[in-house]
Parts: C-alpha cells; structure tokens; sequence
C-alpha cells in the first residue's frame, strides 16, 4: 500500500572513519519541526498526554460519583460536559478515561510491536524453512475476521481492559511481523552486513546493532498508526459491552451509556466520541509527519 | 423570469424539508361501524393483587346489541420481540419470546381466569381423585388442529409423552417427572396419575411448554417442530424471516373458551406481524413511523405517550420479582449474618426512582411477588430495609474492616471484592451499577459481570458467584420449589441455598390442598427466606404497554398482559 | 498462469486448515458446557453426559477435531445449538444482507476514495488538495460507529428523514452503508494522490505529454491506471473484511447479518456458529484476496512468477 520504506543508518558510516554528521533522528527531528501537519498532531498528543498526568487535578469531579439529583443536565458551567443518568460530570468520566484510552493504544502497540518485531527478525534472518513456517503462520492470523476473533478472545477471557489489549495486539502482530521482516531482508542485502557474516560477527550481534536500527523508523510510525488503531476498536469494543467492565470510564463504555438518550441527552454519545477522535488525529498527523520527516531525506 | 424559477424551487424545497421533517402524519380512525356495545376493558378486580388499571373504559352509551354489518376480521397487528425466538419448539426452551409466539399458536389443557382462578380450556372439566393423585379430564370434542387433524386424548397423550422424552429443556420437565402414568380409556378423557399429590399442578399445566401438539403434524413434520408448528390456537405460523419478523396468520378453525372474551371464534385481526428489534430506541422510532402496533415503553418516554391520543397506554405486571440472591454454598455468603450485612446497603427505592423511573417497577419485600397468589403485606417487617449505617457496623462486627485503600477486607486481610453476576439486559446493568455504588458508599468493591442468560444459567451451578441478579418469573407460590429448594441446585437455585427447615415447608406447601393452609405455610417459608437473608428481593417490574389507538378493543389478562382476541383494527 | 492459480490455491487451501485449527482450539478455551447448552440445566446428569458421548465432547481433541473435519469435508458445518438449524442455512439466511452492506460500501469508499484523491493530486499543494487530505485524514481518525451514531441522531431521530434501525428497503442502507465506507474511503483516498502524484512524476507519462497527447487523456488513461494497482489491493482486503460482518455497525443499525449473527453466537456460547462464521469469513477473505492476485497476475506478468 505505501511504499515500503527503507531505512539504513549504515549509509553513512564507512568502516572505521569518525562518526561526523548528525544522527539520522536529530536531522528527521529537525524536519518534524518544520511541518505544520506534524506540529499539529504532536500539539494533540501533548494535549491528551497532559490529561493523562493531570487528571486528577483538571477533573472536577470523580469518574463514578453519582448525583442523582443532577441527573441528564445539559452542559453548563457546572458540567462543562453535562451529566449521565447517573448525575456523573461527563467530563470528568472522560478525562479520567483519557488514562484508560492511552493504556488501550500504548499496551497494545507494545504487544503487537513486541511479538512482531520479535518473529520478523527471526523470519527474516534466518530465511529459509523458519522464514517460511513464520510467513504461513501470519497468512493464517490474517486470515481470521478480526473483530470475530476478538470478540471470541474477550468471550473467553472476560470483559476488561487488559484482556482487550491481549486481544487487539495479538491481532496487530502479522503487520509488524511483514514490516520487520522486509526491513530486515533489504538490510541483509546491504555490503556492509554481508561482510560482516563473512567474518564471523555473531548473529545476535549483528540483528541488534545493525539491522535493528533500520527497522526503527517504520516500526515508530506504524506503532503511532496503530495506536490509533487500537483506540478505535477497543472503544467499539467496549461500545457494545466488550471492553471495559462497569463502570469504568473508557470512552467507547460512557457513549454506551448514552445509547437510550440518543434523543434527549446527546451530550453523553457526543463529546466522548470527539474526544477520541482528536487523540487519534493528532497521532495520525504525527504518524504522517513521522512519515515526511524519516522518509525524503533517505532517497538522497 | 429566471428570479421567478428560482422563487418557485425554493418555495418547492422549503415545502419539501418541512413535509419530511413533520411527523408522518396519522389518520384519526374513524368511528367504528355500529356493532355491539363494546366490550369493558379494564381488568376485573383480582381476589389477590389490586391491579391499576390505565386504560380508560369507553364513554359511548350503550347500544342495542346488533349484528356486525361490517366485518371485523382484517389488518395487521404489528408488534415486536427483542430477538428472535430460537425455536418454536415450546418444549425445548424457556425463552420468553418464543413463548410469547407458541402461546399464540398452542393452547393448553386449562387456563387461568382474570380472578386467578383455574378453568378449562381444550379441556371441558376435570376431577380429582380424593386422594388427590389422579386427574381425570373430559376433553372438549370439535376441536381442530390448525392443520384440520382432529384434537382428541391422545394428541394430549402424544404431547406429554414427548415432554417427558426430549423436554429437558422445558421449565415444567421436572413437575412432570412427578407423573406415573398417562391413559387414554377414550378418545375424550385423558387420565394422569401423579406419583405424588402436587397442588401446582394445573398450574404447571398452564405453562407455555404444556400446549397441545398434533401427533400427525409433528409426523408429517419428522419431528420438526422448530420451525413447523402446529396448535389450535387463534393463529397459525406462515412465514419467518429470520433476524427481521415472523407473520402469523389467522387460524380459521379457532374455536375460543376463554370466558373473557366476547368472541367465541377465530381472532378478528387478520395478521400478526412480530418484528425483531433488539434496541429499545429503534422500537420507539417504529412505533412512531407507525411500523409498530404495540411496544413496551423505556421509563423517560410513559410521561408523553401516556398523553399521546394516538396512542392508549397499559400496565402490566410481572409474575415474579427482581432479585439479588448471595451465593449461600460459598463462604463467606454461607453466614447469614454476612448476608443481612450485604442487604443494609441496598436502597430499593433508590433504584426504583433512578433506573426505573418510578414507572416500570415498585419495590419488592418478599420474595413471592406482589401479583402472585401467596403474597403477603405483613411480611414487610421481616424485610431488610436500608440501612447503610447498620451494614458498616455488622460489617465492622464480622471483621470486614476497611482497609488501606479505603476497601473493605476479609478477616484475614485479602480485599474484599465480591462479583456479581447478571445478565446483558441494559435494564440489569444500570441497576446493577447503582448496586455498586451503593456499595461503595459501605465501602464494599462490588465487580459487575454480565453474562449472556443461557450461559448464566449454566454457571449458577458451578458455585463461582458471590452475588446473583436476575428476575424470576412463576405465577404460583411453589416458586419456593423452582427456585429454593435443594432438589434445583444444578437449575433454578441461583442461591444455592439448601436448607431442611425451608425444604419441609416447600414440600409441605406443594401437596397441601387447602387453601387457607397453604397460604401459611408459604407465609412461613417466606418468613424464614428472609429472615436468613437468602435473598435480597429488589423490585417487581411494570412493563408499560402502549398501543396504537387504531386496535380497539384491547383487552387485559389478570397481570395486565394485552390480549388482543376480542380486538380489530380500526379501517 | 494456470500454474499461479493452482499454487494459490493450494497456499489458501492450507490456510483454511490453519484457520480451522485456530479456531477450534480457541473454542475449546471458551467457558461453558455446549451439552448444558443444548439440553438446558433441568437435564438430568445422566441425560448431559448421554449428549456429551453423542456430540464427542468426551474423547481427546485431535479426535473431535477429526470428527469435526470429516463432517466438513462432506459440506457441513453443523446445527446450531441455540436455533437447531445448520449453521450454513444461518450463515445463508444473513448471507444476502451482508452482501449488499459490503458492496455499497465498496463501492461507496472506492467512487468517493479515488475522486478524493484525483482531485487531491490535480491540485496539489493548492486549497483543494489541503482541504481533501484533510478530510481525509479526519475521517481516517473518527470511530465509525460515533459517526453512524451521529447520522442517526440527526437524519433519524431529529430530521426523520432515514429509518433508525432495520433492513426493510434501501432507506435502510443509506446510513450503515456510509458509516461503513468512511475510513476505507479517507485511506483510498491517500493512496490515490500518493500513487497518482508518483505515476505522474515518472518518465512514460512525461513522454506522453511531450508527444502531446492532452492532459486529460494523459491522466486518465497512463496514470490513473496505474494509480489504481494499490486500491484494487485495498478494495479486495476491504470486501474480504467486510464480508466477516461489520459487527458494531450490524449492531447499531440492527442490520441482520452474519456480524449480528456472530456476536449473538458468542455471547450465547453457540460453537458450532461460532466456528463456522469465521471460518466462512476466513474463506471469503482468502477468495477475494486470491481474485485480486489473479486479476493482478494476468495484468503483471512478473508477478507469476514471483
């Protein structure tokens, strides 16, 4: 779909002369700061980083405290978000939810990029029949309709947080696996490596401190793309009662609640939504900025 | 001359968008052709449980009774089910919706009147041996099936015969284990031995499993009954389209004995249309495209139909309650003072205002239901009432203390976290998060786990829950049986509670024939349930039925269930 | 290129077997007991261990999996617990409406992905290619099912244009069917300006305007061509992930597919529907992906023989 993108950071390190330019992440660093579009979506993220750290102190209320009393308010100065059919201060239910929103993306990228990494490496290295015995596996984890299997996963292990995470990043797995895997087969073309088993240097050696790094700037910007990607299907997840367990404040569980109040309280199913999107957006801008930046400059 | 286009098309648009937006507009239905006097519909009083009726009776003045000169039968009613029905095998499921649908298509042997009293239907009349284990039925004769086979005593024979066969599944399977033999000594009177006297027992005839099947049509079927199901009831199955609607048709043949209603043949309306939607806002939007006939109202919206002239608004009420059961075979829910502490928090009205809106349910003390014969008043002393302060101290008192974090903990220092299982109804899950809060408020940890009904009911068993919420539902008191006694630990005993006292009493009340006697000894079971704080009985629920104003004469049964026999679509 | 079908073929073949092997495993992890399941909990404990013995659930699992294999190898898939149909008639009766939701989406995200993205790469680095790649990437970044919930408030509940819920007539498609499209449409989207704006830099279509053929013709015969390898990869995955059923949206819009069907199987531990509807996903996913790589191989020779 994209074209694939070949990172190498041997490309400018002859053997055994003095390391003289800039590391290939100032310079994309330096890149990054010049695109509007990625400014933007890092401006994003930093926002919704700053609710995660600050919750307690920017959330007015508890996430589960219940006023009856309060019950179905508009938004207002009171309930800058308006209240459920609980008397809960949305707004507070979805800043505290934003600590739940980034376990979801950060855990699951982790575990896709992890087990994905891991086996590409491995497939790509080795070649041959374990290269192929990994290339069939991740055939067939494709293969299987992902919501299907994750909602089977959470059938099995029960409705929480973790569980979904185990669920979604078990699924993410085959896109690290193929990214990994290309990379590390150009890298293997490379003089450079292909000398360096000619002499001997030990495999782990080499996986780690020569191939490895070119692997860095793809799995960067595929883990923020699926950290996005993970919000938005464990928040649908959780929408239809297979996330969170109540009442936790994930995003997609509080616009549950406003399901029957689509008509009269439409507050509850709106503003969790907006929220979640941003946060996808502004990773999806820095993913595409990431993009820009780590990209143009390695076709010189 | 071109300004005047455009003046004209936005004319044209601005009508368009208000045309579309306007509700769809519905006719006022015309007054009915002159007929005889309209029926009463509100609900006889009942010897057992005040009803309230809502609908209003008809203010016309009473006409000369006079032959139809327009015919009634016609139209469709269109009502809705939350699911489809998995099977139409009424002996192979418990699922209300599907008995919903069979209880249109069978009928049973007896049924009970609006005063709650036991009268025959397909059967004429009955006699009991005086030692009470032998019934004899006098079937009616003329009777036919949907499909023109006849109705005779061995349809009935052939029906429970293959209950007690493959019905596993049935709620009524275990009550006719009790049954020694069937004969057939004519082809109109069917004779049942019981093993042992059981006064229930034309109770568990009215079951919605216990309708009468044709022995030929379940042949000719090769036992397919799933989905090819054949009764004498007012209507027959013509198509199901399954995940959108199954349609009924009238049943020609129908003869009706129920003496409520006026009309002693086949039903008036013409079809029955069931649609299959299982969000409550989508059956809200079809009933006001008119695509709907009947649905039962989510509580925020009783207030604008009960105003609504369209439309005419009924109550209904549960046979059964709403419950939370402790898990009494695990500890430390085996200490009835463990669970009376964990009945104090509970705030029932609390939840009836909040998640019930006042409207579609009232609290409930004991465990036999308000509208279930058995029912008793005085009993609301023993019920434990709300009482957050008292809970903490009992608590404190067992040595559930509060821990670090605020947590109540076990005596031996491991938090305290009970869990407790319901199923996915959005109603449960709402009262169940407020459960948790009050909980909370005592600073008990409560985990919610909702489990989908058919695997609930399989994991009851296994001992693993702490706290149970469900609704029961047994318009007999011998619910003490399906859903206390030790007999039902691997079924209905969601509390596993096991109790010799309670099972004397329970086995007791079930072979007692005199009335006033088995009242006392339901009130004594009663008593002694709650007292030992098996259950916390939560609310009784009111469904609120509104139904188009365009199906007239809409009757009520003696819980407030619409029954639709005696009405017609308005043309 | 009967050669390429038949590799393919026998790759997909095997991977089905894998899938089916997943699956069953997986299943067996799943809490409850399909002989209670089947014959319910009044069943006397004679009664559920005579239905464990006749549906096998007593014997090891290479043998069960054996069982269950051979029954599918001579068409079936087995009876549904909950209904007592066969699974393929459940899979059957949802098949059409399924269908219907994947194509309209389909072809809803590709129509609107490649205008999207033609119109983005004309225009490039002017308004309307800032304006089209922003859309695009909202749309990539909004829950769909946030969106679907949206329309309804809106068009259902507020203008009462649309019907809320349901599959009755093709007012019914409408919103399901966008909802659906909208992030598939935002990706095509992207990659139709990417590969458009790199087909048009290249040599060949440099060639054909000095030959001066016109600037339309260009674009749209060279270009566009060529742009439209990658979407054809997207548009097979895409039908291919839709046909398992859109759950959350079958959900919202109470559209009667196999998503809804699967969902309720697994919520009501139904097995023998669980595992059939993935592995009847799992296939249709394999046979568009194969379709797609045939149409390309007859395009591409040198993709044959890769």
């Amino acid at each position: 779909m994209h074209r694939s993108i070949r990172v190498s950071a041997t490309v400018k390190q002859p053997m055994g002369t003095k390391y003289k330019s800039r590391h290939w992440a100032i310079d994309a660093f330096r890149r990054l700061r010049r695109s509007p579009i990625a400014m933007a979506g890092l401006f994003l993220f930093a926002c919704f980083i700053v609710m995660v750290i600050f919750a307690p102190w920017i959330a007015p209320y508890d996430a589960v405290e219940m006023r009856i009393p309060d019950r179905l308010q508009p938004p207002s100065p009171a309930h800058l978000f308006g209240t459920d059919d609980f008397g809960r201060d949305i707004f507070s239910r979805v800043v505290w939810g934003s600590r739940l929103a980034i376990r979801l993306g950060v855990l699951s990228v982790l575990i896709s990029a992890g087990g994905g990494i891991l086996l590409g490496l491995i497939a790509g290295y080795y070649g041959g029949q374990i290269d192929n015995i990994l290339s069939r596996l991740l055939e067939i984890i494709m293969a299987l309709p992902d919501m299907l299997f994750a909602i089977t996963i959470i059938a099995i292990l029960g409705p929480s947080l973790d569980n979904l995470v185990v669920a979604l990043g078990f699924l993410n797995w085959p896109g690290f696996m193929r990214m990994t895997r290309g990379s590390v087969l150009s890298a293997m073309q490379n003089e450079y490596v292909e000398a360096a088993r000619a002499i001997g240097v030990p495999s782990r050696r080499l996986m780690l401190r020569h191939i490895l790094p070119n692997v860095a700037a793809p799995v960067i910007i595929l883990s923020a793309s699926r950290f996005g990607g993970a919000l938005l299907a464990g928040s649908g997840l959780s929408f239809i009662g297979l996330g969170v367990p109540i009442p936790q404040p994930e995003w997609g569980a509080i616009m549950a609640t406003g399901r029957e109040y689509m008509a009269s309280a439409w507050w509850i199913t709106v503003f969790p939504g907006v929220m979640i999107a941003l946060v996808v957006l502004g990773v999806n801008l820095l993913a595409d900025g990431l993009r820009d930046a780590l990209d143009p400059r390695l076709k010189n | 001359m071109f300004r005047r286009i455009s003046l004209c098309l936005t004319i044209a648009a601005v009508v368009l968008i208000v045309a579309c937006a306007a509700p769809a507009p519905t006719s006022a239905p015309p007054p009915p052709a002159t007929s005889a006097p309209p029926a009463v519909s509100a609900t006889q009083p009942s010897a057992a449980a005040p009803t309230q009726p809502s609908t209003v009776v008809p203010t016309k003045p009473p006409e000369p009774t006079k032959a139809p000169t327009v015919s009634k039968v016609g139209g469709t009613l269109n009502i809705v089910e939350i699911s489809d029905p998995d099977t139409l095998d009424l002996q192979q499921t418990t699922q209300t919706t599907s008995g919903n649908i069979t209880g249109r298509i069978y009928e049973k042997l007896v049924y009970q009147d609006l005063d709650k009293s036991y009268k025959g239907l397909l059967a004429e009349s009955w006699t009991v041996s005086p030692d009470n284990t032998v019934i004899t039925f006098k079937l009616r004769q003329g009777v036919v099936f949907s499909d023109g086979s006849p109705f005779n005593a061995e349809a009935v024979k052939f029906t429970y015969e293959r209950l007690k066969r493959i019905g596993t599944k049935a709620s009524i399977y275990p009550a006719f284990q009790n049954v020694a033999k069937m004969e057939t000594p004519d082809a109109y009177t069917f004779v049942m031995t019981l093993k042992e006297p059981a006064a229930p027992f034309l109770h568990d005839l009215v079951a919605n499993a216990a309708g009468i099947l044709s022995p030929s049509a379940v042949k000719a079927a090769n036992d397919d009954v799933h989905r090819r199901p054949v009764g004498t009831g007012p209507y027959k199955l013509k198509e199901w389209k399954v995940g959108q609607e199954l349609i009924l048709e009238r049943n020609e043949l129908h003869k009706e004995f129920r003496v409520y209603y006026e009309n002693k043949g086949a039903s008036y309306i013409q079809e029955i249309r069931i649609k299959i939607i299982p969000e409550l806002a989508t059956q809200l939007a079809a009933l006001e495209a008119g695509e709907l006939d009947r649905i039962s109202l989510r509580p925020q919206d009783i207030a604008k139909y009960e105003k609504d002239p369209r439309f005419k608004t009924y109550d209904s009420y549960a046979t059964g309650n709403v419950y939370l059961a402790f898990d009494c075979a695990k500890p430390p829910f085996d200490n009835p003072k463990v669970r009376q502490a964990l009945s104090y928090p509970v705030n029932k009205d609390e939840i009836v205002q909040v998640v019930l809106e006042g409207k579609i349910g009232r609290r409930a003390c004991c465990p036999i239901a308000e509208s279930i014969q058995g029912y008793d008043p005085k009993l609301k002393e023993y019920e434990l009432n709300y009482n957050p302060a008292k809970a903490k101290q009992m608590l404190d008192e067992l040595g559930y203390k509060p821990g670090p974090d605020g947590n109540r903990q076990t005596p031996d220092g491991k938090p305290f976290a009970p869990a407790l299982y319901t199923t996915t109804s959005e109603t449960f899950g709402k009262v169940a998060t407020l459960l948790q809060a009050q909980y909370r408020a005592v600073g008990i940890n409560v985990q919610i786990k909702p489990m989908e009904s058919a695997a609930l009911n399989a994991f009851t068993p296994t001992r693993q829950h702490d706290l149970f919420m469900n609704s029961y539902n047994w318009n007999e008191p011998d619910m003490f049986t399906v859903f206390l006694s030790c007999e039902r630990l691997q079924s209905g005993n969601r509390a596993q509670y096991c109790n010799q006292d309670l099972e004397k009493l329970i086995v007791a009340g079930r072979s007692e024939m005199d009335q006033t006697k088995r009242m006392k000894i339901y009130f004594d079971a009663q008593k002694f349930v709650m007292e030992q704080a098996v259950w916390q009985p939560l609310y009784n629920t009111i469904t609120k039925f509104v139904v188009s104003a365009k199906v007239k004469d809409v009757k009520q049964d003696a819980e407030g269930d619409t029954l639709f026999h005696d009405a017609y679509i308005a043309k | 290129m009967a050669r390429y079908i038949a590799r393919r073929l026998f790759y997909s073949i095997f991977v089905i077997f894998g899938v089916s092997v997943i699956v069953f495993l997986t299943l067996q992890l799943v809490p409850g007991d399909p002989a209670i399941a089947l014959v319910g909990e009044n069943a006397s404990p004679q009664v559920i261990a005579q239905i464990r013995t006749e549906l096998g659930l007593d014997q090891p699992l290479p043998v069960q999996y054996w069982r269950w294999l051979e029954r599918f190898l001579h068409g079936s898939l087995g009876k549904s617990i909950r209904t007592h149909r066969d699974v393929i008639t459940e899979i059957l009766d949802r098949l059409p409406y399924t269908m219907v939701l994947a194509l309209s989406a389909v072809f809803l995200s590709t129509t609107l992905g490649i205008l999207m993205g033609v119109f983005a790469a004309i225009n490039r680095g002017r308004l309307g290619d800032y304006l089209t790649m922003g859309f695009a990437i909202v749309g990539l970044s909004v829950p769909g099912f946030w969106i679907a919930l949206l329309m309804i408030m809106f068009f259902a509940l507020y203008l009462r244009l649309l019907p809320v819920m349901g599959a009755a007539s093709w007012q019914n498609l409408i919103m399901p069917a966008i909802a659906l499209s909208l992030h598939s449409a935002a990706q095509k989207a992207r990659v139709t300006r990417a590969s458009m704006l790199e087909v048009l830099g290249q040599d060949y279509v440099r060639t054909a305007r000095a030959k001066g053929l016109s600037e339309r013709t260009t674009l749209f015969r060279h270009a566009l061509k060529n742009a439209l390898i990658p979407v054809t990869t997207m548009i097979g995955l895409q039908f291919g992930h839709l046909m398992g059923g859109a759950v959350i949206m079958e959900q919202i819009f109470a559209w009667p597919g196999i998503g809804r069907l699967a969902l309720q199987s697994v919520q009501g531990r139904d097995f023998p529907v669980i595992q059939g509807t993935v592995l009847f996903a799992a296939v249709i996913f394999l046979l568009s992906n194969l379709v797609v790589d045939i149409v390309y191989a007859s395009l591409d020779p040198r993709i044959r023989y890769s």
